[in-house]
């Protein structure tokens, strides 16, 4: 079914039928902050990949923004590369998603930032998403998720 | 600079999560109040900030636009697609919050009930100048239906009366009148200015004459918990768990019948009835991921173990006995229609109430409400948006409550089975 076809979600009885072919999709956490994510993180003592840990790295400034110098996405004439440390919020295609400044290198340390911050998520990582407050939903309609 | 900031320690301390919905005819300041209410919680985002900062300045306006934090949805909604309800949501340290925004329009009836139906304290928003409306009426009439246990009516834009105690007086006795007609009894009256932030987080200057509650103290003391002792145990089940490992002797009679306790509380040793068999038995064991419980109460899901070998699978309930549901095929019942697709009296439907399905039929349509006039009037058939007391008869029984007294068991949903859509809520009498 096309995501015109939101059923309303009334009590807890929830709708899940569907008929051969059909897709169906579920956001089971889409109410959960990021806070929420790590704390969760900790509790369960899941294992993540270190990228998502305080690290140096090769970065470039842009829009307010840092990209990190990779091969696909090359410091630009005139970019001033620096070494700094950081770690990534959410983890997506290289080419837009962005470190931020960081020396949380634990769990603890990570639940301890994000408990204070003030920018969210996809808005400090995300650099096309600030032209435009409905781009999330535009990416959950073309199936980002 | 950092992109990180920090702005306020947040605390371990935990009261939960309390669902509330906001009501208001358009332009009576429902998109500034939300606002006002991030701000001042300080739960607005900062990049958030800066784009509503950007918009404003764009728009030529000298101060930010609060009601612009909600719009971020109006795009979609211009785009035609269907998104009924906007969520937001805000977290003030001690408790979680989730806004649930449904546009004002009167042929949003329909969103209303479903942003209602998880509510637990709703927000009745009235002009100052303008007073009780039809529009106040018809959102006061949607959330008594549904049941939402805290009301609260905010007397908007103090500020364009000149905070006259006077004009909030009356204004809260025409609301008192009414409400006591529909039987509408605890609601709590508010005075405030979204715009200038008096009485939502701040007690502003200009409000001396009130003494009750700021609206962010009424909500951080709003109780969201199931009174358990209070309340009859009802557990839907939901799986029956049956290892398969045969070469395990102690698993062989292992039967676990998995739910959630829709409400109530079971402790080990009591004394259940299974429905629709009807047999009575003792709870031998609650276990949740293999650890055994003393009891279970409302929302835990478990898995509970019975004394004696009964046949019960999916849609089957257990309670306490002597406390038990009405066991029915024939159901009474308020239902709000959601479809495009007007409800037919020929044809058959899928109602699913707890984790039951059974095929039914209308029976008939007692009278459709006028909500605006909360007259009744005859109904052949019901189009999107109607509200109507109804019967349904039933091919298996159910195992219900009134909705004024179980919100869990007394409500049912009706699917129609050639799209498979959610078409009608219904509320048992
Ligand atoms: N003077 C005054 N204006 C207000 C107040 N609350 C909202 N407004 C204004 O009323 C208009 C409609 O507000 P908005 O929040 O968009 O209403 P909505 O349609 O209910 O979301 C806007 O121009 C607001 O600035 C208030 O308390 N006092």
């Amino acid at each position: 079914m096309g995501s015109e076809n939101q059923r309303p979600e009334l009590w807890d009885l929830y709708n899940a039928r569907s008929f051969k072919g059909e897709n169906i999709r579920v956001f089971p956490i889409s109410n959960w902050t990021e806070f929420d994510v790590w704390q969760y993180i900790e509790r369960e003592n899941l294992e993540l990949p270190s990228i998502y840990f305080a690290h140096q790295r090769q970065i470039v400034r842009r829009q307010g923004g840092m990209l990190p110098v990779t091969d696909v996405t090359p410091a630009r004439p005139g970019d001033i590369i620096e070494n700094v440390r950081v770690r990534f919020r959410t983890v997506g295609d290289i080419s837009c998603t962005a470190p931020v400044e960081s020396d949380a290198d634990t769990v603890a340390k990570i639940i301890a930032e994000t408990a204070t911050t003030t920018i969210t998520e996809r808005g400090a990582t995300r650099l096309d998403d600030q032209t435009s407050e409905a781009s999330m939903e535009q990416r959950k309609k073309e199936g980002y998720f | 600079m950092s992109a990180i900031e920090n702005i306020a320690e947040v605390e371990a301390q935990d009261n939960g999560l309390l669902r509330f919905l906001t009501c208001g005819s358009v332009d009576d300041g429902k998109s500034t109040l939300i606002g006002r209410l991030l701000f001042d919680t300080k739960t607005i985002l900062a990049d958030t900030l800066h784009a509503i900062e950007r918009t404003s300045k764009k728009r030529g306006m000298e101060a930010i636009d609060l009601s612009l934090l909600t719009d971020g949805l109006q795009a979609e909604r211009e785009q035609g697609i269907t998104i009924d309800v906007a969520y937001r949501y805000f977290t003030t340290g001690t408790r979680k919050y989730i806004i649930a925004d449904a546009p004002g329009h009167e042929q949003y009836t329909r969103n209303m009930v479903t942003a209602a139906s998880t509510a637990d304290l709703a927000i009745i928003l009235i002009d100052a100048r303008k007073g009780v409306l039809t529009q106040t009426r018809r959102h006061s009439y949607l959330t008594h239906l549904v049941n939402i246990p805290h009301v609260v009516v905010a007397i908007n834009k103090m500020d364009l009366v000149d905070y006259s105690q006077d004009i909030f007086d009356r204004i809260r006795s025409d609301y008192t009148a009414f409400a006591a007609g529909l039987g509408i009894e605890d609601v709590r009256f508010i005075p405030m200015s979204a715009l200038n932030g008096d009485m939502i987080v701040d007690r502003g200057e200009r409000l001396d004459w009130y003494q009750g509650p700021t609206l962010i103290e009424l909500l951080e003391a709003a109780t969201t918990s199931h009174v358990a002792q209070e309340e009859s145990f009802r557990f839907p089940v939901q799986y029956v768990c049956r290892p398969q490992d045969s070469a395990n002797p102690e698993l062989h009679d292992y039967r676990g019948f998995m739910g959630r306790v829709e409400s109530g509380v079971i402790a080990i040793g009591d004394a259940v009835t299974v429905l629709p068999a009807g047999r009575e038995t003792r709870v031998k064991d609650i276990q949740v991921m293999g650890q055994s419980l003393p009891s279970a109460f409302a929302e835990q899901s478990v898995a509970l173990l019975l004394e004696d070998e009964i046949d019960i699978s999916r849609g089957d309930m257990i309670v306490r006995t002597g406390e038990l549901p009405n066991v029915t095929k024939q159901i009474d019942a308020m239902l709000c229609w959601l479809s495009e697709l007007p409800l037919d009296p020929r044809r058959k439907y899928l109602i699913r109430h707890t984790t039951r399905d059974s095929k039914a039929v209308l029976a008939g349509i007692a009278f459709r409400m006028d909500i605006n006039t909360m007259a009744h009037r005859a109904a052949e058939k019901l189009a999107m948006n109607d509200i109507a007391r109804v019967s349904f008869k039933l091919a298996q029984p159910i195992f219900a409550d009134s909705y004024a007294n179980n919100r869990g068991t007394g409500a049912f949903i009706v699917i129609d089975e050639s799209s498979n859509n959610t078409v009608g809520a219904g509320m048992i009498i």
